[in-house]
């Protein structure tokens, strides 16, 4: 099996990764919890996690919230910035994990529509809009249907400048791209843990350039005596038992990054989509959403005169597993002009060869022919 | 021998403590905040000998590091101390 989804998930972890999961679950206990050996490993092992994260996302240990996921991380800062009919300015790429919670917060969002890979329209489109008093800015680094690279930086200074906190949606770009906290002046970033991180399902991180307020309120293993939630971080946001296998796994998976370096992966992933280009250049069938490396990881969008739900089933019976749909982000296909047909999207990790994507044109026409053409 | 315990309102604090402690080369080990120090329920403390209590009390002020209290262990009892 190519397994070409890692925009949704990196299957393929390094082998530390699952040793150390396996490991936090023979050796620790609950952090923050004990004086015990037990107890003293987990509080070990997962500052460790904290201390690497902030390293490589330009944070202080206590800025790095372990949460469940990015949608879990996203919610807690829409939460701390967003009051009931505030004004959010979001870009016309984001998934649901920023326009659900908008629309639970009953917020007045301002949604930027700017053509796919044309991040200076989006630039002069978010210029205008933020002109106007907003609770908050919300953006997403890269497009997780098409791997379009949004101008965020330069958002993110446009922000800085109105006094609009900004909040990065990092997912798509955690462990490939810059993602500095220090560097563009956050209100906050989200990430999840199993994507570009390499870590197990179930985890990820929310960097906080402001105290927030908490999600979810309970035991911290500190400050007991108080009934409110400790003002500090970390432990504002993480109320009950941390997953610490699964940080354990994190911390692994961010080791791996860091020893490989991000530049190298996002330079592998790229020289796949554009091997992945050329090869499906020649299947007269399919419309590809590719540009240059300047504004498009290693994720791929393509479209077919056929339901790309069923070609993606077709396409895993020829041994390749992509995803199909409207990829939880209809914003973006709406914005880019596919909501009504969706699209097949491949995306590679570090774990993903040449050879397989070699295979892929052949495997691309025979599913294709497996398909009935769409009516 | 007496130890300064420097306590904390988070794990993550004073496991932050401990390193920049280790990287001083000072001794210094983390455990939960005995109760009678622990005025607002359950937090960490660094445990730290004497003849490291003012350099760590040093460092952790230049850290800015949200220190709580230092207390001297006595025979007594813990008694609360300024560096």
């Amino acid at each position: 099996m190519s397994y070409f989804d890692a925009a949704a998930t990196t299957f393929q972890k390094p082998p530390q990764v699952l040793r150390a999961v396996q490991d936090a679950m023979r050796s620790c206990a609950s952090p923050g919890r004990g004086g015990y050996r037990q107890a003293q490993r987990a509080d070990e092992i997962v500052f460790s996690c904290r201390e690497t994260a902030a390293e490589l996302f330009g944070a202080a240990p206590e800025q790095v919230v372990f949460t469940m996921n990015a949608t879990h991380g996203l919610n807690i800062a829409l939460h701390s910035l967003v009051a009931p009919g505030g004004r959010v300015v979001i870009s016309g790429y984001e998934h649901n994990a920023v326009a659900r919670p908008l629309r639970l917060l009953g917020a007045q969002v301002e949604t930027v529509a700017a053509p796919l890979f044309e991040p200076e329209q989006m630039l002069e489109r978010m210029e205008r809009a933020l002109k106007r008093p907003a609770a908050a800015c919300v953006c997403t680094h890269v497009s997780n249907v098409f791997g379009y690279r949004l101008p965020v930086e330069r958002i993110a200074a446009l922000c800085r400048r109105r006094g609009v906190p900004f909040v990065l949606d990092a997912s798509q770009s955690a462990g490939c791209l810059p993602v500095r906290l220090d560097a563009l002046g956050a209100a906050f970033i989200a990430m999840p843990g199993h994507k570009g991180l390499y870590g197990p399902q179930g985890t990820g991180i929310l960097l906080c350039g402001q105290a927030g307020k908490p999600l979810l309120a309970g035991g911290t293993g500190s400050q007991s005596a108080l009934m409110q939630m400790p003002q500090e971080l970390p432990d504002r946001h993480e109320a009950g038992t941390a997953n610490v296998a699964g940080i354990a796994g994190l911390r692994a998976g961010m080791e791996f990054v860091r020893a490989v370096s991000p530049e190298r992966i996002l330079r592998h992933e790229q020289a796949l989509k554009r091997q992945a280009v050329r090869a499906l250049r020649r299947v007269p069938q399919l419309t590809l959403y590719a540009a240059d490396d300047a504004v498009q990881t290693g994720v791929l969008s393509v479209r077919a005169p056929a339901d790309c739900e069923r070609l993606a089933q077709a396409l895993s019976a020829h041994g390749v597993a992509v995803r199909a749909g409207l990829h939880c982000a209809p914003l973006a296909h709406r914005t880019a002009g596919t909501f009504e047909t969706g699209t097949v999207r491949l995306s590679f990790s570090a774990f993903n060869t040449a050879g397989e994507v070699r295979r892929l044109a052949r495997q691309m026409e025979l599913a294709l022919s497996d398909c009935a053409p769409n009516v | 021998m007496t130890d300064y315990y420097f306590t904390f309102r988070s794990v993550t604090t004073a496991q932050r403590a401990r390193k920049l402690c280790s990287q001083a080369r000072l001794n210094g080990c983390v455990q939960r905040t005995p109760k009678q120090m622990a005025r607002q329920g359950c937090g960490y403390c660094l445990i730290v000998p004497e003849r490291h209590a003012r350099q760590a009390a040093d460092i952790f002020l230049q850290a800015e590091l949200p220190l709580q209290k230092i207390y001297q262990m006595t025979a007594a009892g813990p008694k609360e101390v300024t560096l």
